[in-house]
C-alpha cells in the first residue's frame, strides 16, 4: 500500500474513533449531571434560527475552549469539541498527505492539497475566527 | 405537541435508535445517512431544518472517516482521484452552505424533497460492473498527465482490473454540482458524486464508491463548519445523531453481502420515495402528519 493511502487513513480512523469517544463522553456527562431538560425539545423545535441562539450551542473554538477549561467542565463542550476535532479530521488527513507529495516530489498533487486544504481552512478560519 | 416532548432522555435515546437505523438504511440502500436523516428528523422529530441538516453533515463526516480509513487501506479508494475531484466538490459545498443562511426553508425542502427522489431513482441503475481495461486511443489527456488513474484487484472477476478517468472537464463540473447539492441540503450526496464518477469519469464501480466515500468527508467538513459558525450544529442533536449514523453504518456494511436481494431494496425505496414526497409536500405547506 502507498505511503499516503497508510497515513491518510490512520488519521481518518484516530480522528473519527476519538471524536466520537468525545462526543460519548459528553453526552452521558450531561445526561448524569441532570442536564436535560423539557426546554432543549422546545429549542430543538424552533422554527427561526438567528437572534436568539441556544445556550447549548457553540459557534467557535473560543466558546468551546472556555466551556473545557471551567470547573467543573461543561459535558456540552465536550461534546461540541468532539465535534470541532471531525470537522479538523479530513483536514489533517489532507495536510498529511501533502507532506508524502513534497517528501515524494509530486508538486503536482502537492498543490492539489495546498488548494483543497486552503479551502477547508477558510471554512475552518469561520469557527476559529470569532 | 409532539409524542417526544415527555421526557428529554427519551427524546434522545429516541434519536440515537432513529439514526442507528437511518445508517443500516443508508449503507444498504447507497444513499449515505443524511439523505434519508434530514426528512426524517424534520418531519418525525420536528426538528428545525438547520440543526438537521448541521446533525447530517457531522454524521456524514463520522461515517466517511470510519469508511475512507478501511477502503483506502485495502486500495479500493484512490486517494489522486479522490483529491482532484473534491476540489470543485468542496467550491460546490461552501458556495451551498452559504447559500442555506439566505433561501428560505420551503426551498430548501422543495430542492431536496426532488434530489432525494432523484437520489431514490439511481439506486435502481445497474451498476456498470468492471470497465473495460485502459487504452490508449480514448485516453483523456488530463487524466493522463494527473495521473488519474489505478489499478485494483477484484475479488469477483478473480483478476487485477486497471482504470483511467474519462471525460474528466465534465466529471469536475458534475461534482461541483453534488457539492452545492450537499452544502445546501445538509447531505453527503455520495449518490450524485458516485454517479458523477459512473457516468462521466467511467470508473469501475467499487473504486468510485470507496473514493466517494473518502471526498465526501472532505466536502461536509467545509459545508459543516460554516453550519457550526452559523449556530446550526446542537451538541445534543449533533451527538447522538453522529454516533447513531456511525453504529448503524457499520452493522449496514456488515450485512449488506446478505441483502441482495432486489425486493428488499425495492422496500426501502417505498421509505425513499415516501420521504421525497413528504418534503416536496411540505415545501408548499402541507402536512402529512
Amino acid at each position: 500500500m502507498k505511503a499516503a493511502e497508510v497515513l491518510a487513513s490512520r488519521v481518518l480512523f484516530f480522528g473519527g474513533v476519538l471524536s466520537v469517544a468525545l462526543m460519548t463522553l459528553g453526552m452521558v456527562g450531561f445526561a448524569v449531571r441532570g442536564g436535560l431538560e423539557p426546554e432543549f425539545i422546545a429549542e430543538s423545535h424552533r422554527v427561526e434560527m438567528g437572534a436568539a441562539r441556544s445556550p447549548a450551542v457553540f459557534v467557535s473554538v473560543t466558546e468551546v475552549a472556555r466551556g473545557l477549561g471551567r470547573w467543573p467542565v461543561d459535558p456540552l463542550a465536550v461534546v461540541a469539541s468532539g465535534v470541532l476535532l471531525l470537522l479538523v479530521t479530513p483536514a489533517i488527513s489532507v495536510a498529511s498527505v501533502l507532506v508524502v507529495f513534497l517528501r515524494g516530489g509530486d508538486r503536482r498533487y502537492a498543490f492539489v492539497a495546498v488548494v483543497l486544504l486552503s479551502a477547508l481552512l477558510v471554512s475552518l478560519v469561520l469557527v476559529g475566527g470569532r | 405537541m409532539h409524542p417526544w416532548a415527555v421526557s428529554p432522555l427519551l427524546f434522545i435515546l429516541a434519536l440515537f435508535g432513529t439514526s442507528v437505523v437511518t445508517g443500516v438504511l443508508g449503507a444498504v440502500l447507497g444513499l449515505g445517512g443524511g439523505t434519508l436523516l434530514v426528512p426524517i428528523l424534520t418531519m418525525f422529530f420536528g426538528i428545525n431544518l438547520h440543526y438537521a441538516m448541521g446533525a447530517s453533515l457531522v454524521s456524514v463526516i463520522a461515517t466517511s472517516s470510519g469508511a475512507a480509513a478501511g477502503l483506502l487501506k485495502l486500495g479500493l479508494s484512490n486517494i489522486r482521484v479522490g483529491l482532484f475531484f473534491a476540489v470543485p466538490t468542496i467550491v460546490g459545498a461552501m458556495v451551498g452552505s452559504t447559500l442555506v443562511g439566505i433561501a428560505p426553508p420551503w426551498v430548501i425542502e422543495l430542492v431536496f424533497g426532488l434530489a432525494i427522489g432523484w437520489a431514490g431513482l439511481l439506486t435502481f441503475r445497474q451498476p456498470s460492473g468492471a470497465r473495460r481495461h485502459v487504452t490508449e486511443t480514448d485516453a483523456d489527456p488530463l487524466a493522463v498527465s494527473c495521473a488519474l488513474e489505478g489499478a485494483y484487484y477484484d475479488n469477483a472477476l478473480g483478476c487485477d482490473v486497471a482504470y483511467r478517468a474519462e471525460r474528466v472537464k465534465r466529471g469536475a463540473g458534475a461534482m461541483f454540482g453534488a457539492g452545492v447539492l450537499s452544502g445546501l441540503l445538509g447531505i453527503g450526496a455520495g449518490a450524485f458524486t458516485v454517479l458523477a464518477m459512473d457516468v462521466f469519469l467511467r470508473l469501475p464501480i467499487k473504486v468510485a464508491a470507496a473514493t466517494s466515500s473518502f471526498m465526501i468527508g472532505i466536502t461536509a467538513a467545509a459545508s459543516a463548519a460554516i453550519f457550526f459558525a452559523r449556530g446550526d450544529v446542537h451538541p445534543l442533536i449533533a451527538g447522538p445523531v453522529a454516533i447513531g449514523v456511525l453504529v448503524g453504518a457499520i452493522v449496514g456494511s456488515r450485512v449488506l453481502p446478505r441483502l441482495t436481494n432486489s425486493a428488499i431494496r425495492r422496500l426501502f425505496l417505498v421509505v425513499v420515495f415516501y420521504l421525497s414526497a413528504s418534503m416536496i409536500l411540505r415545501a408548499f405547506g402541507v402536512r402529512l402528519f
